[in-house]
């Protein structure tokens, strides 16, 4: 799968129109420029020539090096990864969390106003465009309440010493406060508005499963036998519900990564989806590739780990 | 609840009172630098701090840190010792410059004349860039001793030290730290400059703080409370980019606040406005002239007299341009109003057509009743969002003199590289100097064998439907002229016949300029904008707060 993805960008990159060489030149360069250039960097090779020599070094760790900026390609991710990693699952997190929580709400008062307050609302703002609702929060808590920062991920005098290059976690990995509270705060927006997208397909499922959950006979047993409405909910009926949010989750993952792309753009956050966005635009062949190499890993990643998890919830569950 | 849970909750709450308990002062107060730090905010892309390897906006974000032998002063295009204290004129193709002693790069590496040598060298050898420009002129650098270097041109070249005064050909990085820093060099640049680089995290911030041994610190040009610290905050978004400046997040919005957002900041008793007066964009539209129908002159004139260039103006481009008419500067010597002979004129271009169509006819090129169709590309990423908007005016203005355009919007890199296969019937396009001197536009666009020139094919063609062959040859003869001429006036003399005849053919039509606003934030004092826009990074090093 990884093998196809890389080939498709590849010969895509290569059709696209546009000229990475008169980018780096500017357009006014002389054609005797432009071609030498271009030679030196391989370029005028046959595709299937530049791509025997791409797949060669990258079978030896090699993915190149930017033609804008000189710096190597996995130098350049794994210095940006990190942030669209800790934005994703900030939202994640923040999503799944409201996602469960409200559909667990809706689903115990369904059919009431408050279920239908929930749904309406879950819609409302799945359909708002994440760069829309982005501006909506920075004007409102930015600007007009000025709770939060408006764009960032850290202010440049408070930033942790790099770790792992996860703002928050190595702002605590570093005991720095004055750091974690800087980073959070600078956080908090683009995840909220990036759990958007996810928390409303989990709460929709959430509402169906503990729907139909809550109609099976062993609740009616659970309750039969005296048990707290509580304990019925939570030990019962939870359980038993929210694995098919877990799946959800899991699959909405690289759907947050590619949401993490405009994220990042309304809220100057400099990570991997404006990486690729700006590389594609300025047809910095080997990051884009790169770039796509490396999602195309990580969500394979997300999906084992999904299934791993399921063992855990469920122990039925055997591989 | 089972033990195990019980006690695992209490842990984390004790540890979490004893963390906050530990940290409580620094979690209570988070302080801001109390170290005199100026903001710039900007929407620009820099990837490269290399002056071998950039062409464009990047040069902005190495001005604090690199210097050039001169430099254009703060408020003007005249040029001023910088790494020189003078040059000379040895004959029309040799330049001495006597280089200033006693400077340091920030590294402590002496610069002295072999430095100068070595980074010409180096961005001639690495072929990126503009390297391009120095390979047709220059033709070696020769060390006379260690504080005087002489320029052995390829040709008499009267604007060499202009050339040399811009950021591309002329910053001088420390070969020390190119040497150790090898790939890296760019993103850990050092140089002369009032400031060095701190750090640099890409779409992030550059943060400069001030060099404490600054040879110029003597005689900075304007006061003496510059900042301790320069941030330069990347936004990937203009309207983020407005908003951190009314929140008094960044100082100074450099580049490029949205026009629709411009109003809301004018009511905004916090921030203030400066209209930049550097060179800018002349704006035209270019024909390739092998394409069919724009390879008659005469529907080149009809196009030219039918355009209504008050309307884009005022109306796609909301008065944040002004009408032009040359792509020289007016504020330079050699400037002509070449294309004031198109005025919107609607009688006029239904003239042109009509003698466009006869000679068409006679030329056996058109049909007596063939509609005429041109594609007009334009690219909204790199000229901005309004370009579709003036190009929708220009398709609305031919349609009245019965010719049909169809728009094409592209990317920029899309569109300079059909631009360079002479792929483009008609776009709309942009020759911005990239040094203080005529000559750079003057061949790049009207010189048989410019850049521009040749890929708009506008060419000695002896079938004057095309073009008068005598304007082709004798402008192309005024350029080579003026470029050996060391009189001013007589080089301006021969630049405005150029562009006078150049006009007549309307293989390009001149249309506008962008008119560029800076917004800052009241308190901001000192802000000088002249006419180069990479000395902007210079001038950041001059402005102050109130209350400093």
């Amino acid at each position: 799968m990884v093998l196809i993805v890389v080939t498709m960008v590849f010969i895509v990159m290569r059709l696209l129109p546009g000229d990475p060489v008169r980018v780096m030149l500017g357009p006014d360069a002389p054609d005797e420029t432009i071609e030498a250039l271009r030679h030196n960097l391989g370029l005028d090779q046959p595709i299937l020539t530049q791509f025997f020599f791409y797949l060669r070094e990258l079978v030896s760790g090699n993915w190149g090096r930017s033609l804008i900026q000189g710096r190597s390609v996995i130098q350049e991710i794994t210095y940006r990864f990190p942030l669209t990693l800790e934005l994703t699952l900030l939202s994640m997190g923040i999503g799944t969390l409201t996602g469960v929580f409200v559909g667990t709400i809706a689903a115990t008062n369904q059919g009431k106003a408050l279920d239908h307050l929930i749904r309406l609302g879950s819609f409302a703002g799945y359909s708002m465009p994440i760069f829309w609702v982005g501006v909506l929060f920075q004007l409102v808590f930015g600007l007009s309440l000025g709770l939060l920062p408006i764009s960032g991920a850290v202010d440049y005098y408070a930033e942790p010493t790099r770790v792992t290059g996860l703002l928050i976690l190595d702002s605590l990995l570093t005991l720095n406060g004055k750091a974690f509270l800087n980073t959070v705060s600078h956080m908090i927006m683009p995840s909220m508005v990036l759990g958007i997208y996810i928390m409303v397909p989990v709460a929709r499922i959430m509402r169906g499963e503990m729907i139909k959950v809550l109609d099976e006979d062993y609740i009616l047993t659970a309750r039969a036998k005296g048990l707290p409405e509580r304990v019925v909910m939570y030990k019962h009926a939870f359980r038993n519900a929210v694995l098919p949010v877990i799946t959800v989750a899991g699959l909405h993952f690289s759907g947050l990564l590619g949401g993490a792309v405009l994220t990042e753009t309304v809220f100057s956050l400099p990570g991997m989806g404006r990486l690729l966005a700006s590389s594609v635009m300025l047809r910095d062949f080997p990051m884009v590739q790169g770039c796509v190499l490396f999602f195309a890993l990580l969500v394979g990643a997300a999906n084992t780990l999904v299934d791993m998890t399921y063992r855990f919830v469920d122990p039925r569950i055997k591989y | 609840m089972k033990s195990w849970a019980k006690y695992t909750i209490v842990a984390v709450i004790v540890v979490s009172i004893i963390g906050a308990g530990f940290y409580a002062n620094q979690l209570l107060s988070v302080s801001t630098p109390t170290q005199k730090t100026l903001v710039v905010g900007s929407t620009d892309k820099y990837t490269n701090m290399d002056p071998a390897v950039f062409w464009a906006v990047d040069s902005v974000g190495a001005t604090p840190i690199l210097e050039p032998l001169y430099r254009y002063a703060l408020n003007s295009s005249d040029l001023e010792p910088c790494l020189a204290v003078s040059y000379g004129i040895i004959d029309a193709k040799t330049y001495e410059y006597v280089l200033r002693e006693g400077v340091k790069f920030h590294d402590g590496t002496p610069f002295n004349a072999s430095c100068v040598k070595w980074e010409i060298d180096r961005a001639k050898a690495l072929g990126k860039g503009l390297s391009y420009a120095f390979s047709t002129i220059l033709e070696s650098v020769e060390v006379v001793d260690n504080y005087r270097v002489r320029f052995h041109l390829a040709t008499a070249f009267s604007g060499f030290p202009n050339l040399l005064a811009m950021p591309s050909m002329g910053y001088i990085p420390s070969p020390s730290a190119a040497a150790k820093y090898g790939d890296d060099f760019s993103f850990k640049m050092i140089g002369t400059g009032p400031y060095k680089l701190q750090s640099w995290v890409l779409d992030r911030e550059i943060i400069y703080v001030r060099n404490e041994e600054y040879w110029g610190k003597d005689y900075w040009p304007v006061n003496q409370q510059r900042p301790d610290k320069i941030v330069l905050k990347i936004f990937a978004d203009s309207t983020t980019l407005k908003l951190a400046l009314e929140k008094g997040d960044i100082d100074i919005a450099f580049r490029n606040i949205a026009h629709e957002d411009v109003p809301s900041l004018e009511t905004n008793a916090d921030v203030q406005e400066m209209q930049a007066q550097w060179v800018g964009y002349p704006m035209f539209i270019a024909f390739t002239l092998s394409h069919p129908y724009v390879n008659n002159k005469y529907l080149r004139k009809a196009i030219a007299y039918a355009i209504d260039y008050d309307r884009i103006v005022h109306v796609a481009l909301g008065d944040f341009a002004k009408r032009i008419y040359s792509f020289i500067d007016p504020s330079w010597e050699s400037y002509e109003p070449a294309w004031d002979i198109y005025s919107y004129n609607v009688t006029r271009a239904l003239e042109y057509i009509t003698i466009a169509r006869q000679k068409a006819e006679q030329a056996g090129q058109w049909s007596p009743n063939e509609t005429i169709s041109i594609s007009l590309w334009c690219d909204p990423s790199h000229y901005g969002p309004e370009i579709p908007n003036v190009a929708v005016i220009i398709q609305d203005n031919l349609k009245a003199i019965g010719i049909k355009a169809e728009i094409r919007v592209v990317d920029w890199d899309t569109l300079i590289t059909m631009r360079g296969k002479s792929e483009l019937q008609s776009h709309i396009y942009a020759w911005t100097p990239l040094y203080n001197d005529p000559y750079y536009q003057m061949f790049g666009i009207c010189h048989q064998k410019g850049g521009g020139a040749s890929k708009w094919k506008y060419t000695n063609a002896t079938y004057d439907l095309i073009v008068n062959p005598t304007n082709v040859e004798r402008t192309s003869e005024l350029v080579d002229l003026a470029v050996k001429e060391t009189n001013s006036t007589k080089r301006a003399e021969y630049y405005k016949e150029a562009q006078r005849l150049f006009a007549d053919d309307a293989q390009l039509i001149i249309a506008w300029t962008r008119l560029e606003y800076l917004y800052l934030r009241k308190d901001i004092k000192g802000l000088v904008l002249g006419p180069v826009l990479t000395s902007i990074g210079y001038a950041w090093g001059a402005t102050y707060k109130d209350g400093w």
